[in-house]
């Protein structure tokens, strides 16, 4: 997958041996710190729980397992509520992340990028392989 | 009448003229542009007519009428009179602006005495209250949890009242999201008894379920949609008391409005029993207009047949009164439905009467619910089947509920709630039973929501988190799996 050079983009995820997992700023409406948080018995393998963020809930979900990639299986501190009308799911944000860093121009690996289409992949169902849907 | 009505009316009313007044003069003017003003022009008319403004039913008609003109002139030379369409929508707006005014003695508006609208609060703004209360709620639990149990007697005593004040005020506010079918159907009788009237038809009007429960916000959006639902089954299902006597029926028009609720959607109908619609000639119809081709019209069953019923070009086009549906009253009842995420599905033949059904679902529904644990994890079971709370017995064949949702056996699992079903009867084990009481249910959407067991999911008065489940699913799904013989 080819990604603009220009597309901004919030980091959600990053190690020292792998490769960055981020998301459109344009789909991000805002990032907050998560109050309680659940796990979801059945649900899909890339769901990490729902979580209550300023009264509201949300489904938490990892963007590792999205795109692929092994999940990091512990509730997240902090999540990235995305925009409509993708409102009620939020991603998980690397504690690691350095935050002053989480927003910028996108010049990694396009197949880490959970944009629309993949995002609709997923809620129909059509998970990456290896992906519990 | 109910100041809320008025002013749910005054706020509802304003947004059609908007919109109407965007459809024809900023939008451009298109056949589509026009129906879409009519459907707003005709859900002014059917609120007001439901809520007895009689000048606004008038003014709203008379502005459909030169809608109706306009898009005839449009159609036939290509001209674009605006002139008339804005004249007709600043009369109603007039009209609107006069009901809002008090009327002295003699029923004259007096212009002079200052309006005072009744506090009305929004839908919205409700939500950004219980959200914050939410988190105030998660936010002092944090606090308690950080700073451990007080040694001084004044702060413990102080906690204990701000979690009372805080408890309270969260279910307060979650009371008044939430309301029942009864508090806002109450003037549709008046109306139905008032459409009857003019028609010269005798209508028997009955109202089941009105003591269902949901979120305010949504039986707001849901009134004009009813009120047309109601009207097109007076105006077209009520037939004169001789007519119904040569058909062998009783001489009053039977007309049903029943609510429903299931844990994710309410659903609302409308039933007449009059002369009905032979969907063929709906289908015939369709096709004659050019609404639809004729081979794609023939594989439509009779229910796809009767949505032609809202397609622009077949909505607006027959002969109209004032109480005349035009078919546009289908069309601003699909849009409403479809607009809160719902559906409207019609069914009729023939000298069958009509039925006309709205489901949509509910972000936020007030149920009976169980509390409990099971494994480390709270959850809300809904109590509509459950019959029994009993002890687990050691030979017991309940179904562990931390088995069926992680897989594990949970051997704290010793109390069981029996779940009964089409006269079968199953317990369902977990660690500890908290409370029963009524829970705030808000959806999840996808991708959770309708996956196995979940209806939604409560935040709890401690600022903690439970999944919403239905016992039902659970007992259905487990029963499916083993043989027969190992129930209760």
């Amino acid at each position: 997958m080819t990604v603009p050079s220009d597309e901004t983009v919030v980091v959600i995820a990053s190690r020292e041996d792998e490769l960055e997992v981020a998301v459109p700023a344009r789909l991000v409406a805002r990032v907050e710190t998560i109050g309680a948080f659940v796990a979801v018995p059945g649900a899909p393998s890339y769901v990490t729980g729902i979580a209550e963020v300023r009264g509201r809930i949300v489904t938490v979900l990892d963007g590792r397992v999205c795109t692929g990639r092994c999940g990091k299986g512990e509730p997240p501190r902090a999540v990235a509520i995305l925009t409509p009308p993708w409102e009620h799911l939020a991603l998980a944000l690397d504690e690691r992340l350095d935050r002053t860093r989480v927003a910028r121009r996108w010049n990694g690996d396009g197949d880490a990028l959970i944009d629309e289409n993949r995002l609709r992949a997923l809620l129909a169902g059509n998970a990456p392989a290896g992906i519990r849907p | 009448m109910n100041p809320e009505l008025r002013a749910l009316f005054d706020d509802e009313a304003q947004r059609h003229v908007e919109m109407a007044r965007a459809a024809i003069l900023v939008s451009g003017l298109h056949p589509e542009s026009f129906v879409h003003a009519l459907r707003a022009l005709h859900s002014v008319k059917g609120m007001a007519a439901a809520l007895g403004f009689a000048e606004i039913v008038d003014v709203a008609h008379a502005a459909e009428d030169v809608v109706r003109d306009a898009k005839e002139l449009a159609a036939a030379s290509g001209a674009t009179p605006t002139a008339p369409l804005a004249e007709a929508l600043a009369r109603l707006e007039a009209a609107l602006a006069r009901r809002r005014m008090p009327a002295d003695a003699d029923g004259e508006s007096t212009p002079s005495a200052p309006y005072v609208p009744p506090a009305r609060v929004g839908a919205e703004a409700l939500d950004r209250l219980v959200e914050n209360v939410q988190s105030l709620a998660v936010w002092f639990e944090r606090i308690e949890h950080s700073m451990g149990p007080p040694a001084d007697g004044a702060v413990l005593l102080a906690r204990a009242e701000a979690r009372r004040a805080l408890t309270g005020l969260a279910r307060e506010i979650d009371a008044t999201r939430l309301s029942r079918v009864a508090e806002l159907v109450q003037p549709l009788r008046a109306a139905v008894e008032a459409w009857a009237a003019a028609r010269g038809v005798r209508v028997n009007f009955e109202i089941e379920g009105s003591r269902v429960r949901a979120d305010r916000s949504l039986f707001e959006r849901l009134f004009d949609p009813i009120s047309q639902l109601l009207r097109n089954a007076v105006v077209h299902g009520g037939e004169p008391p001789e007519t119904r006597g040569a058909r062998g029926l009783r001489e009053a028009s039977h007309v049903v409005l029943s609510f429903a609720r299931d844990p994710a959607h309410l659903r609302v109908e409308v039933t007449d029993d009059g002369p009905g619609l032979d969907p063929a000639a709906v289908r015939r119809r369709a096709v004659a207009c050019g609404a639809i081709d004729a081979a794609s019209c023939e594989r439509l069953d009779d229910a796809a047949s009767l949505l032609l019923l809202t397609h622009p070009m077949l909505a607006g086009t027959t002969t109209a009164d004032t109480m005349r549906g035009r078919g546009v009253g289908l069309a601003a009842a699909r849009t409403a439905a479809e607009s809160l995420g719902g559906t409207l599905t019609l069914r009729s033949a023939r000298g069958v009467g009509f039925r006309a059904t709205i489901v949509v679902p509910l972000r936020l529904a007030l149920s009976d619910g169980f509390l409990v644990t099971s494994g480390s994890q709270r959850y809300v079971l809904l109590a509509d089947a459950i019959v029994a709370v009993r002890p687990r017995a050691t030979d017991d064949t309940s179904i562990a509920l931390n088995e069926v949702l992680a897989g594990e056996p949970d051997p704290l699992a010793r109390t069981v709630l029996v779940v009964e079903r089409d006269g079968e009867s199953r317990g369902i084990a977990v660690s500890h039973v908290a409370e029963r009481r009524e829970f705030a249910i808000r959806r999840l959407g996808p991708p959770v929501e309708g996956r196995g067991w979940f209806v939604g999911a409560v935040l709890l008065g401690d600022g903690g988190l439970a999944l919403a489940i239905d016992p039902l699913r659970v007992l259905r799904d487990r029963l499916a799996r083993e043989p027969a013989g190992l129930r209760e």
